[in-house]
């Protein structure tokens, strides 16, 4: 064997007129999706027209996620401009306050927990410049990455002074938030007067994994929130911490008759398992959590008054319009018409009021 | 009901859509690609979003598992919130239930003018 004596300047010139290369391996890339319409055809034309990937949420949302009129001239994402905010939804429907709630949820990455951590306190910081200190009908959601507590916990105390932040926000998607992990997230939010709200994440899946069509998602999104509801109790935070609020947001709420009576016939049973619960499930529903309208179900309008009935409460939901998404519900147009003054006027105003501890 | 022109023939292409005002009332106006025009009452029957802020499309039509069967381009009207898709020419919902009919208004071509009948 002999070993040839060429430097690496006649290497690089002389392979390819000695050895002729196969790369198995190279990547070309278009500059814009938008290259590939030419090739398409309907339906999947028009799903394009809302492409943003697939990334948490696993789907390329089939009508778009946003209701057409809030859409922005400029081609920013609809929510992202506050005097358009301001006049479709706070002027128009004289929205006297209003819980901003974000859709940018580090709480759900999982990895990095500590860049989470970094993102979530940013957005807050962003979120009190930009918004909080722009309109005093704005209140605040702390958001946090409860993947690290003890993080959790800092930025909790470092944003509950200021005077319009109202709650903690954690996105519900594949954490058990009862766990006691997460304890210490309660702690601080009770010992700082704030709630803790839990809204729909894209990261929800159902029993059998993630569901193979946006419609299957988005109807069985309600399930994450039965199982946090159980979860929550079970897990023994209102015991460990009796002044803890949930706010359930995006959720629904017809299920929850059906899940109190289910956990008090089981906890009639089963009770030795968890005996620091020390009262009926169905109390802690009623005492610990409030449960926001929308998306609000249209059947028969007597049976949704029947449902409410059935809640054995009429203090436990609070309305919400979702602004400015596609299942936007109208203050105008979305409770039924078999609610009575009164009842309109708890869900409209005073139970969040008094939840929220608001004048 | 009474005759309203609208605008002149040629002011609307194939396709296309408009709002239109008779006194306090609101009509969207559509002109489908087979250049036939329809109206409707501008207002959703579910939660009372303008329809003429939507979209004017096709759709898939019932098919086979799995498979797409997409037609009627340009004559649904798909609501701007929740997306309820309405048939323009005859304001029946895609999906029939006790809220979903938009009331639909006779619309005649007259000497080159759009005329509405509401």
């Amino acid at each position: 064997m002999t070993i040839s004596q060429v430097s690496p300047e006649q290497r690089e010139t002389n392979r390819t007129e000695t050895v002729p290369i196969i790369d198995t391996d190279v990547h070309e890339r278009f500059a814009s999706i938008q290259e590939l319409l030419p090739y398409m055809k309907e339906p999947f034309l028009s799903y394009m027209e809302h492409w943003t990937g697939w990334g948490e949420l696993k789907y390329i949302h089939p009508i778009g996620g946003s209701k057409l009129d809030s859409l922005l001239p400029n081609g920013n994402v609809p929510g992202s401009d506050l005097g358009v905010l301001q006049e479709q939804l706070m002027d128009k429907y004289d929205i006297h306050k209003a819980m901003l709630t974000g859709l940018f949820y580090p709480a759900t990455m999982e990895a990095q927990f500590e860049l989470a951590a970094a993102l979530a306190s940013a957005y807050n910081d962003w979120m009190v410049e930009h918004w909080l200190d722009k309109d005093e009908r704005f209140l605040g959601s702390i958001h946090v990455a409860p993947q690290i507590p003890e993080l959790a916990v800092r930025e909790i105390e470092r944003m509950a002074d200021h005077p319009r932040m109202v709650q903690v926000l954690l996105p519900i998607g594949t954490a058990a938030y009862g766990d006691p992990f997460y304890h210490g997230i309660y702690e601080a939010a009770e010992r700082k007067g704030l709630v803790v709200a839990m809204h729909q994440g894209n990261s929800v899946r159902s029993p059998f994994g993630q569901p193979r069509y946006y419609i299957e998602w988005h109807t069985i999104l309600s399930q994450a929130f039965m199982a946090s509801v159980v979860n929550l109790i079970v897990n023994g935070v209102f015991d460990k911490y009796p002044g803890t609020r949930i706010a359930m947001l995006e959720g629904g709420f017809s299920w929850l008759p059906s899940l109190m009576w289910r956990m008090d016939q089981n906890y009639k049973s089963l009770r030795l398992e968890v005996p620091w619960v020390k009262r009926l499930p169905s109390e802690y529903v009623k005492e610990h959590f409030r449960f926001a309208t929308q998306p609000i179900e249209d059947p028969d309008p007597m049976h949704m008054l029947k449902m409410v009935e059935l809640m054995d409460s009429d203090e436990l939901l609070m309305f919400s319009t979702d602004y400015p998404h596609w299942d936007f519900d109208s203050p105008l147009r979305s409770l039924p018409t078999s609610f009575s003054k009164e009842l309109k006027r708890k869900i409209f105003y005073e139970n969040a009021a008094k939840f929220y501890g608001l004048t | 009901m009474k005759k309203h022109i609208v605008c002149r023939e040629e002011e609307m292409n194939p396709g296309s859509k408009r709002s239109v005002e008779v006194g306090k009332r609101a009509f969207v106006l559509v002109r489908t690609p087979d250049g036939s025009y329809q109206a409707l009452r501008d207002v959703c029957p579910h939660q009372g979003a303008r329809l003429s802020d939507g979209e004017l499309t096709g759709t898939n039509l019932p098919s086979c598992v799995g498979e797409y069967d997409y037609g009627r381009k340009g004559e649904i009207l798909r609501c701007p919130w929740h997306r309820w898709e309405f048939d323009v020419t005859s304001g029946d919902a895609l999906v029939a239930d006790r809220q979903s009919r938009v009331k639909h208004y006779e619309v005649t071509v007259e000497d080159g003018y759009v005329v509405l009948h509401c």
